[in-house]
């Protein structure tokens, strides 16, 4: 009896974490893709870690896709009550990077010049569900292949940085 | 001395028999705790758990996501089956061992799935998550550390409004606070009464005991230290004096000579810490530093008389 309970105690915690890997790879799977604008979250718009921190730029979002044409913004990272209270944790979401290439996309990120440079996030979105972010995409292309076509190079111009297109 | 030199002088003094020197040294071998063993081995899973934790953090990019997954599942499988199998075959070094690669592992997993599908989730969620999955290992392990680690991410996961206001009551001095530590005073020695009951099943009723009293120690000594120094508020002054009396007195009533060397120890750090910040005012750096100087042989003086004067207490002996 003892033998059986310890058993099922030690199961069941892999079973809820396969399951829930399972539901978010079927919800990524299934959701409408959204494509977002996003900025960097002023002042501190940096790579904290091996995640890039930024908000939605809703100002410049196209909100027909949503259901009534209308902007779920408190659907998208909301943050709990206890870190709104910092201004720098508000709203704040996160694309997690590999450590080979933080370096150079936090670059891109910091020196980034709006009218040469375009972030977005493609969410799959389901009504009523968390959306969860797919892609992080750069002039529309896929980070990784953003990178592969504009091998970062950085020119000194005066202090500052710019970057070559 | 080892124990085998131990006794060896003790039967030459007459004091026991050969026969009982080798029923001791017996009785020492099966019941000894291999505490140094036990340790390696929880200090040995904490480094591979977080060197885990470190490799899944890279996040690396030449292996798929899917491939990331099913890896970490098996690992994590694997954990949790060789955590039963040494429950099974009675290997307590490796059972905590395993138990908390486990632990571990239920967190890196959790980081892993977050990463994988890109989940902005805050701390809460993710030590909930933890709390809640990691619950079995941590309730069938001997190893007190790890109860007081989970107890510890259970406190770190209550409803934010809770710990804004406990957070709110331990920054300043007042009625609030003072109940506040009353209150997980309470709830410490509530947790040593269940202790008795459960201490042969299961040590998390200890843990859970120590965890409160350390937190009652920290924020006593730490923080109202800082209220009576820095804020000067006599009776800041009247509470940490008072809480250092109350554990000497308990100590006294249940012979704990430990305990009481240490609050002894911890009050007499205390006063002179109170005389060392007196003396702020260096515009005579030189006789300040003389002073303190000073103070510190004082400091140990005292120290000293009162670990003697300790032991020599009837009360004690």
């Amino acid at each position: 009896m003892k033998k059986n309970i310890l058993i099922i105690a030690f199961i069941l915690p892999w079973i809820c974490l396969a399951s829930w890997a399972v539901y978010l790879a079927c919800a990524r799977a299934t959701g409408t893709e959204i494509v977002l604008p996003v900025m960097g979250y002023d002042p501190r718009d940096l790579f904290s870690g091996r995640y890039i921190a930024y908000q939605i730029d809703w100002k410049r979002a196209d909100c027909s896709p949503f259901p009534g044409g209308t902007c779920p913004e408190d659907n998208f990272c909301n943050t709990s009550r206890f870190w709104k209270q910092f201004s720098w944790r508000r709203n704040q979401c996160r694309f997690y990077i590999p450590e080979q290439e933080a370096d150079e996309l936090d670059k891109l990120f910091r020196l980034r010049n709006e009218d040469t440079l375009r972030f977005e996030v493609v969410y799959s979105y389901r009504p009523g569900h968390e959306p969860l972010a797919k892609e992080l995409r750069i002039n529309g292309l896929n980070w990784p292949e953003y990178l592969k076509q504009n091998p970062p190079k950085q020119e000194e111009h005066a202090g500052k940085v710019r970057l070559s297109k | 001395m080892s124990l085998a030199k131990k006794t060896t002088s003790w039967v030459k003094e007459g004091l026991i028999t050969q026969e009982q020197q080798q029923n001791i040294l017996s009785f020492e071998r099966k019941h000894s705790n291999h505490f140094f063993w036990n340790a390696a081995f929880i200090i040995a899973g904490s480094l591979i758990g977080l060197g885990i934790c470190l490799l899944i953090a890279a996040n690396w990019k030449v292996l798929p996501n899917a491939v990331k997954l099913v890896g970490d599942f098996i690992l994590l499988g694997g954990f949790f089956y060789a955590a039963y199998w040494s429950i099974q075959n009675k290997r307590s070094g490796l059972r905590e061992l395993f138990l908390i690669l486990s632990f571990v592992g239920i967190a890196a997993t959790i980081g892993l799935i977050g990463q994988v599908f890109q989940l902005s989730g805050g701390w809460q969620k993710f030590a909930w998550g933890w709390v809640l999955l990691s619950s079995p290992f941590v309730f069938v392990s001997r190893n007190k550390w790890l109860g007081m680690v989970w107890f510890g991410l259970l406190v770190s996961a209550l409803p934010e409004v809770w710990l804004e206001t406990i957070s709110d009551w331990t920054w300043h001095f007042s009625l609030n606070s003072v109940l506040f530590y009353a209150l997980v005073y309470i709830f410490h020695l509530l947790a040593l009464k269940w202790d008795e009951r459960i201490h042969q099943h299961c040590i998390m009723a200890e843990a859970i005991a120590l965890f409160l009293i350390w937190n009652t120690y920290f924020y006593i000594f730490f923080t109202a230290a800082d209220w009576t120094l820095n804020h000067h508020n006599f009776w800041a002054y009247l509470l940490v004096f008072g809480f250092f009396a109350m554990r000497m007195y308990t100590a006294m009533r249940q012979q704990n000579l430990v305990s009481f060397k240490r609050n002894a120890i911890l009050t007499e750090i205390y006063i002179f810490l109170i005389f060392a910040c007196k003396m702020h005012n260096l515009w005579l750096s030189g006789l300040g530093f003389i002073g303190g100087g000073l103070l510190i042989l004082l400091l140990i003086w005292a120290l000293r008389k009162t670990t003697h004067y300790i032991k020599q207490m009837d009360t004690f002996k």
